[in-house]
């Protein structure tokens, strides 16, 4: 090599040096997976695929969200009518009241409903700077979202009490530290956000859209809310808008109870909201891209499921207290449970080749019908409301402001479909007392399982007296402070503006 | 020809190791030398002279163009030297030599036709008056071959000789003094005078003194100039041969580096860190192979590495700026040397076996605690224990899984070079069964290097390709559904198989069971396929002298395919489990990943000696850019024994993801040392990343360092001491971490969360804002202080090099927690806190040598105490990891503690009676109301009359008080044996197998320790046993189960033996050696799980949390190797 070649060798060197340092725009590097809240949110279809999410927020997390697997259980497991397996020790211990406000199950739950009011938050947020858009389109998406931020404000009341409130997005990283407000402008809010999202809310979808957030779901949830804070009057106005115009609504109960739980009538005229769940997709424990829940196989009794909660003896008592008109089993009895009745099948084995006689497993939200539960997605919708809810809310109403005569036809027409005898006639003559034990016992048959019994039985003051006479596992731990949960440890410790509730 | 000779000798290490006794022991046993071999006897060579007033290097070129002998020299040799003033005619060139070393204080020593110049210092006053007497003798090194040139000095006087070149010297002194004989790269020795006449003597090598050259980053220093904490370990430290992974390899050996297996699975990797944590995003060192950053040291192979170098202070690490605070590895493989072709052959075999079985019930003793823990909450015998499916001893679960795995490891490397060409071609072939069964790990590598050099210009390629392929642990993806807890926890009254080969699927009469872990790893397919390449070229050229630049230009690719296969349990040909758990279908998913890498660096470098005063200058810039892609798919139904995506039906379901990231960076390093005693070293580099937003994104990151060599092995007052080397090094600087994963600056819209809508359902996707962005977020930074010292002793037989530092990690990156009400899925990243690492640091090494014995002891210490001085607004907690599946979190990060302590509820022993249940109030209410006598009692830490979360307090941290290594190295005769010792003192262990195990909750086996529970003896520690637990005894955040992590292992012990040399020679091979050892042989601890090193695994993944929580870690296993080297 001559000096010559040495010179061109060292020339390109150099020019490859200065070529590739000193462009800054080499360390300007977009996200290829996708876009930034500074492009989003520019179309209708922005918009909509926002408010899936927060939809999905209700069932995404396995543990957190508030109608996926774990909640159930928890909700459940609580009451006279289960018992919580020790070996998940979390769901344990808040099923037999030794759960603390460190317990991160709870911490979970919590989270998830707020992760459901952020996202609703931005839909409500950025709908506004969203242009060439339909405004009735964008007005029930605003007014979906509402709903669902008020469902999770519902279920932070129900379950927490006083919470903080938080219907904006984050400026800065001061806003992250709310406090709490009173248990009452929690329900406010709740009422609030129905209140507007009501009139923009279709009162039924087309089959496609089915599931979706119907005029009638705020109505039913505005006089829930009513309900449970004991204000009967707007209770009662609320319902009636339902119950007295049913031609407009379309809603009836099923003529079969067992319809609503056999997987081949969903979102049918008894169903006023449900968390849909299909096997669409393959994921199975949850997630963002999972549709169906693991719920059935975690329920399910021994050799098909893991039976983490687990009927208890006073429920099936409860089920045999009146047989039917023709003096068969309760057809709520056998949807919901099974134990060794004539006939008892159980994943298509007669219940003698799986269980003791004595036995007693779930059978509501189960793919019993089937050989057994599969791959563990469950495809089965849970129930948020049911018109016979809405029936016996109302009914209640009625009753707790003494009219129990407007009752009796209500509470006569679930206990029709149940094919119990027809009392209404001495109904009417009831005391409010009688009336309300017939009601309460009702509720219990009718809701087993669908996350209702917990909360009513607190409303009607009736959990400690329930837990001890049931001698469920766990009673001896009850104390008032379980009425409802603790704010959580790890919520305390980052949020400086927060306090314990009492009597946690 | 001269330069190259310069630079060769500026390489202090090769040229003296590699010409002076490589060429002279084994070149001239074998007497190759080309032409004139008589000529080459310095005493026959006579020639003539007149060198009066020349240069004393134009003196050596004068005499080599007369003789064809070479001189080899540094150049402070004649830089420092006066005019030569000698005429001579025809005499030999030896008395030309004997001349010229007395009067510049010279020795000469010939090897073949070169003669190398060593520069004799003396400055010592004569004493007064004295008696004398003249001694001779002859100076030979160990094989009996004369050394010429070795000084022989007399203690204490200016008297000095050197041995001419047959090795003999003459000199007079006085009876009583001492003699001195000192030779570079020889132990000195002193000697007595008495009466004798003849003093004979025989010098061993001293490897350690030998001037070495270490690389630094961008080039390499004197090991005499370096100013940072820089360890280094040559082939030999590092190649054990048992041991088939690097991280294994280096475990214990460097001070100040703390590596921990993530559990024994073939083919896991390690975690390394060096000087302690200083992050919570990113603790692992910047790893660089030959100049390219790697993410793994799983796939190199430890007998392929030449040396591996840790740069763990800020000075050392400097030029590395960003990604550096962590520490830097580099890590040179080998390169052929100048000189015959040498193939090395490797063979080894070796049976691994778990070191140790946790104690569980039996099927008998099931049933009876089981019985008794429900009886105990007022409930009949389970369904199982009334109709076990086997009795008496009934299944070990663990016998059953975990089996006897051999491992193989071939090696062959063929190494060599010429003037112009150095090469290496290496192949090695691991297999590696694991301890599981059906758990596997194999590897290729293949590597190619070389370096062509053509006058000023050098070449260098260098390829690397591996191949891994790993079978995981099977897993069913939930409840139970790990197989090393499953393993401990399934019921042994339950059966694995119905019949033969026909498995139980689990649960049976276990409620809450996870599946038959047998048909789980049967059944199921978890594998991984990595194909690892890069290629790194570089040319440099050397534009005047010392002037060079180069530029380095990298590629690099890493393709990883994952497959995981869960067939239908039913009608499988080998295995079948029956459909009670149903998965009738089989579901297959498969993804592939990509991830790309390029990098240019382009540096000038300059290096020049002026008298006094050297520099060592190198500057440069760098670019590189990673870009990362994977595609995944899933799809059920498939066919029997069909694993690819088409041939499915139901459920297909598609994801991919990608991301990019650069990194611009400009550097620069100066070095200067004034006679080699004081050096000053200063750093500088400035780093953009894409990670942080326009406003952040550049990070500078200067340092300097200082050192004073007091004592140096040239240094004639070393002669006269016992301290031959002594050196004080300082340094201070700043290094960055921008580890927070891409885009995180922006308010990122998160796609694909699906829900399902309609009748019939179909799919409803949305897309939205999950986090808050991290506005303002911007580079973390580490400064380290660190002051040291290297001391050598009596000719460098004994070492000792300490270091203090104190980092410090400011405006660390972390996920700063805000409450859960503002409803984000993580918080977003700020700059939010202060941790610190103190410690120290030594490295002590101890060399004996005598006749045909010879040990080495090395020992390495480490303490180091970590500390958060800020996190946030002070009351923030970071949650850490968790030791059960479905429990709390048991570590976490709080101000004013180490990083991911334990917090935990205090226990303080049983309650007695039911006198000490009700003593054990608060104003008249029962701390714990559900207690009974036989439970355990909490400690009310905040008087609040509850026990409940914040209840608990400073447990322990994972991290150790210190760790040590310990390393034996023995040769007698044709035998070595080398044994290594290493363990760690003072930390904790969360033990979540014992949560489950001892505390006996439904659906699972139990510890032995229940045998002597409170239920059966009254005087047991161990609390009652009652399936309910109302006490919550088994709360999985308490003290209970927190274990001392303390451990000293005998990690590796290896016996060898080099076979005769007159049998090798017949076969033509200069050494073969076969072996046997053992790893992981003896483990002394307290720690009752599986294995006390838990650097992360599990369920908590390798994430900083899962430090010392043992949650389904593969157990660590032990072996026993057999092998064979072979080098011809």
């Amino acid at each position: 090599m001559n000096k010559y070649t040495y010179f061109k060798i060292l020339s390109v060197m150099l020019v490859s040096l200065l070529y590739v340092g000193c462009s800054d725009s080499f360390l300007e590097l977009d996200n290829p997976n996708g876009i930034t809240d500074q492009t989003f949110w520019q179309t209708e279809k922005d918009l909509e695929s926002g408010l899936a999410t927060v939809y999905k927020a209700l069932s995404e997390n396995s543990d957190g969200s508030y109608y996926q697997r774990t909640n159930p259980q928890l909700v459940e497991g609580r009451t006279e009518n289960f018992t919580v397996s020790t070996d998940v020790v979390g769901r344990y211990n808040i099923g037999t009241f030794i759960s603390t406000m460190s317990d991160w199950q709870i911490a979970t739950l919590y989270n998830w409903c707020y992760r459901g009011i952020f996202r609703a938050n931005q839909v409500i947020h950025y709908s506004n700077q969203i242009k060439n858009i339909d405004e009735n389109k964008k007005n029930q998406f605003v007014a979906e979202a509402k709903f669902l931020r008020a469902l999770n404000y519902f279920n932070l009341a129900n379950e927490w009490g006083a919470v903080p409130i938080v219907t904006s997005l984050a400026e800065s990283s001061d806003d992250y530290f709310k406090a709490k407000s009173p248990i009452e402008e929690v329900w406010q809010q709740v009422v609030t956000d129905l209140q507007e999202a009501a009139p923009h809310l279709p009162v039924s979808y087309p089959a496609d859209q089915a599931g979706r957030i119907t005029n009638g779901a705020a109505i039913a949830f505005l006089g829930k809310a009513y309900l449970y804070q004991e204000k009967w009057d707007q209770a009662v106005a609320e319902f009636e808008k339902l119950v007295l115009d049913e031609g407009k609504y379309g809603y009836d109960l099923m003529e079969d109870y067992a319809h609503n739980f056999d997987g081949l009538h969903e979102n049918n005229k008894e169903s006023i909201f449900e968390i849909q769940y299909s096997r669409l997709r393959p994921d199975v424990w949850g997630g963002k891209g999972a549709t169906s829940t693991v719920i059935a196989q975690e329920v399910a009794g021994p050799k098909i499921g893991w039976q983490e909660i687990r009927p208890t003896k006073t429920l099936l008592e409860a089920f045999l207290k009146e047989k039917t008109a023709e003096g068969d089993f309760d057809p709520r009895a056998t949807t919901t449970i099974v134990w060794n009745y004539p006939g008892a099948m159980y994943y298509q084995k007669p219940f003698l080749e799986l269980y003791a006689d004595t036995a007693v497993w779930t059978k509501k939200y189960q793919n019993w019908w089937n050989e057994n539960e599969g791959d563990y997605r469950s495809a089965l919708n849970e129930h948020v409301m049911r018109y016979a809810d809405v029936l016996l809310m109302l009914a209640e109403a009625y009753t707790m402001k003494g009219d129990v005569a407007k009752a009796a036809p209500l509470v006569q027409r679930i206990r029709n479909r149940a094919k119990l005898v027809n009392k209404e006639p001495e109904m009417k003559q009831w005391t409010k007392e009688v009336m309300m034990k017939e009601i309460q016992h009702q509720r219990n048959l009718e809701f087993v399982r669908e996350m209702l019994h917990w909360f009513d039985l607190r409303r009607w003051g009736l959990l400690e007296e329930t837990l001890r006479l049931s001698k469920v596992e766990g009673w001896q731990n009850y104390s008032s402070k379980f009425q409802y949960y603790p704010i959580p440890e790890s919520e305390l410790n980052n949020n400086p503006a927060l306090t314990q509730n009492d009597p946690w | 020809m001269k330069k190259l000779l310069h630079a060769l000798g500026m390489i202090g290490k090769y040229y003296l190791y590699g010409f002076a006794f490589q060429l002279l022991f084994i070149n001239l046993m074998n007497a190759a030398p080309t032409k004139g071999q008589s000529s080459f006897n310095l005493k026959e060579v006579r020639l003539s002279l007149n060198l009066e007033g020349v240069s004393l290097s134009e003196s050596f070129n004068i005499i080599k163009e007369k003789t064809d002998f070479s001189f080899i020299y540094d150049k402070e040799v004649v830089k420092r030297s006066t005019a030569v003033d000698l005429k001579i005619e025809n005499q030999s060139l030896e008395s030309v030599l004997l001349s010229l070393a007395a009067s510049h204080h010279l020795s000469f020593k010939q090897v073949d036709n070169r003669i190398s110049v060593k520069l004799v210092k003396k400055s010592i006053p004569e004493p007064a008056v004295s008696v004398e007497t003249t001694l001779t003798g002859t100076v030979v090194d160990k094989a009996g071959q004369p050394i010429p040139g070795v000084t022989v000095s007399v203690l204490g006087s200016t008297k000095g000789t050197a041995t001419d070149l047959d090795g003999k010297y003459q000199l007079s002194a006085d009876e009583g003094s001492t003699l001195v004989f000192s030779f570079i790269g020889f132990v000195s020795q002193q000697i007595l005078v008495g009466t004798q006449k003849i003093i004979d003597v025989t010098l061993a090598e001293d490897m350690a003194s030998l001037e070495e050259v270490v690389v630094v980053g961008y080039g390499t220093v004197r090991k005499s100039d370096l100013t940072g904490s820089v360890s280094v370990l040559d082939a030999k430290a590092i190649n054990t041969q048992i041991v088939n992974n690097v991280g294994d390899a280096v475990q214990g050996k460097v001070a100040g580096v703390s590596i921990e297996s993530m559990g024994g699975a073939p083919g896991k990797e390690m975690r390394i860190q060096i000087r302690g944590a200083g992050s919570l995003t990113n603790n692992n060192p910047l790893i660089l192979v030959d100049g390219v950053p790697v993410s793994s040291l799983r796939n190199i192979s430890p007998s392929n590495i030449h040396s591996m170098q840790v740069l763990k202070d800020a000075s050392a690490a400097a030029i590395y700026g960003s990604r550096a605070a962590n520490g830097v590895i580099l890590i040179e493989t080998k390169l052929g040397k100048k000189g015959e072709i040498q193939f090395d052959v490797n063979i080894d075999h070796g049976v691994h076996s778990l070191a140790k079985k946790i104690a569980v019930l039996n099927a008998d003793e099931w049933i009876m605690v089981n019985t008794a823990a429900r009886a105990a909450a007022g409930l009949g015998p389970s369904d199982l224990a009334l109709e076990p499916e086997v009795t008496g001893e009934g299944t070990n679960w663990q016998d059953e899984m975990y089996v006897t795995a051999p491992t193989t490891n071939y090696e062959i490397a063929a190494r060599g070079g010429s003037e112009t060409v150095n090469y290496n071609l290496a192949i090695g072939y691991l297999d590696q069964k694991g301890v599981v069964t059906q758990t596997a790990y194999d590897r290729l590598n293949l590597q190619a290097r070389s370096e062509y050099t053509k006058g000023k210009l050098k070449l260098g390629a260098n390829i690397f390709l591996s191949k891994e392929f790993q079978d995981q642990v099977a897993s069913d993806g939930g409840g139970r559904g790990d197989v090393i807890e499953s393993a401990l926890l399934s019921s042994p009254a339950t059966k694995i198989y119905q019949d033969e080969r026909d498995l139980v699927a689990l649960p049976n009469k276990m409620p809450g069971s996870g599946s038959n872990v047998i048909g789980l790893l049967h059944l199921h397919r978890n594998e991984q396929t990595m194909y690892n390449a890069f290629i790194n070229n570089f040319l440099e050229y050397e534009i005047l002298d010392g002037l060079k630049v180069k530029s380095n230009v990298s590629l690099k690719g890493d393709f990883s395919h994952y497959l995981y296969n869960r067939p239908s349990y039913a009608d499988q040909t080998t295995y079948s489990m029956g459909t009670q758990t149903g998965n009738t279908n089989g579901e297959l998913a498969e993804n592939t990943s990509t991830s790309l890498f390029w990098q240019i660096e382009n540096t000038v470098s300059y290096n020049k000696i002026f008298d006094d005063h050297s520099l060592n200058f190198v500057a440069g810039q760098s670019s590189q850019k990673s870009s990362y892609r994977n595609i995944g798919g899933s799809i059920f139904n498939l066919p029997k024994g069909i694993t690819v995506l088409s041939a499915g039906s139901v459920n297909p379901s598609i994801y991919g993801t990608a991301n990019e990231s650069t990194l611009l960076s400009y550097f620069g390093r100066a070095i200067y040392s004034f006679r080699q005693k004081y050096i000053l070293t200063a750093t500088l580099r400035r780093d953009g990343s894409s990670k942080f937003s326009k406003e952040n994104r550049y990070g500078y990151f200067p340092s300097i360092a200082a050192a004073w060599n007091a004592i140096g092995q040239d240094n004639y007052e070393a002669i006269n001491s016992p301290v031959s080397n002594l050196k004080f090094r300082g340094s201070y600087g700043v290094l960055g971490n921008q580890e927070i994963g891409n885009y995180q600056f922006l308010g990122t819209i998160t796609p694909s969360h699906i829900y399902s809508i309609g009748e019939p359902a179909q799919l409803w996707t949305g897309s939205i804002q999950t986090s808050y962005p991290a506005v303002g977020v911007k580079w973390e930074s580490t400064s380290t202080s660190n002051i040291g010292f290297d001391l050598g002793l009596w000719s460098g037989k004994f070492e000792l090099t300490f270091d203090y530092f104190n980092r410090i990690t400011s405006d660390v990156l972390l996920r700063v927690p805000v409450p859960l009400s503002v409803g984000v899925a993580e918080a977003p990243f700020g700059n939010s806190g202060e941790i610190s690492n103190r410690g120290y640091e030594a490295l002590a090494a101890y060399y004996y040598e005598k006749n045909e014995f010879a040990f080495s002891v090395t020992g390495t210490f480490s303490s180091i105490r970590n500390n958060v001085e800020k996190l946030s607004s002070g009351s923030q907690v970071l949650e850490g990891g968790k030791a059960t599946l479905h429990g709390d979190v048991v570590n976490y990060t709080k101000q004013g503690y180490p990083i991911y302590s334990f917090f935990l509820l205090k226990t303080d022993g049983l309650f007695r009676s039911i006198e000490e249940v009700e003593a054990h109030s608060k104003d008249g209410q029962l701390i714990q109301p559900n207690a009974q006598p036989g439970d355990i009692r909490f400690v009310d830490q905040n008087n609040d009359g509850q026990i409940d979360g914040v209840d608990r307090v400073y447990s322990g941290s994972p991290f150790p008080d210190f760790e040590a290594g310990l390393r034996l190295d023995g040769n007698w005769k044709r035998f070595d044996l080398s044994v290594f010792f290493q363990g760690t003192y003072g930390n904790k262990i969360m033990n979540g197998f014992s949560t489950y195990l001892e505390s006996v909750r439904e659906g699972g086996n139990y510890s032995k320790k229940t045998l002597n529970s409170y239920t059966f003896n009254k005087d047991s520690d161990f609390p009652r046993l009652i399936i309910t637990d109302p006490n919550r005894n088994g709360v999985d955040n308490s003290d209970r189960f927190l274990e001392d992590g303390s451990y000293l292992r005998v990690k590796t012990i290896t016996l060898g033996y080099n076979v005769a040399e007159n049998v090798i020679h017949r076969l033509s091979m200069s050494k073969a050696r076969v072996y046997v050892g053992a790893q992981n042989l003896f483990t002394f601890t307290n720690y009752s799980g599986y294995n006390p090193e838990i650097g992360g695994g599990g369920q908590n993944g390798s994430s900083m949390a899962g430090r010392g929580v043992e949650f389904s870690v593969y157990p660590l296993t032990r072996s026993y190797h057999v092998g064979l080297q072979l080098n011809f």
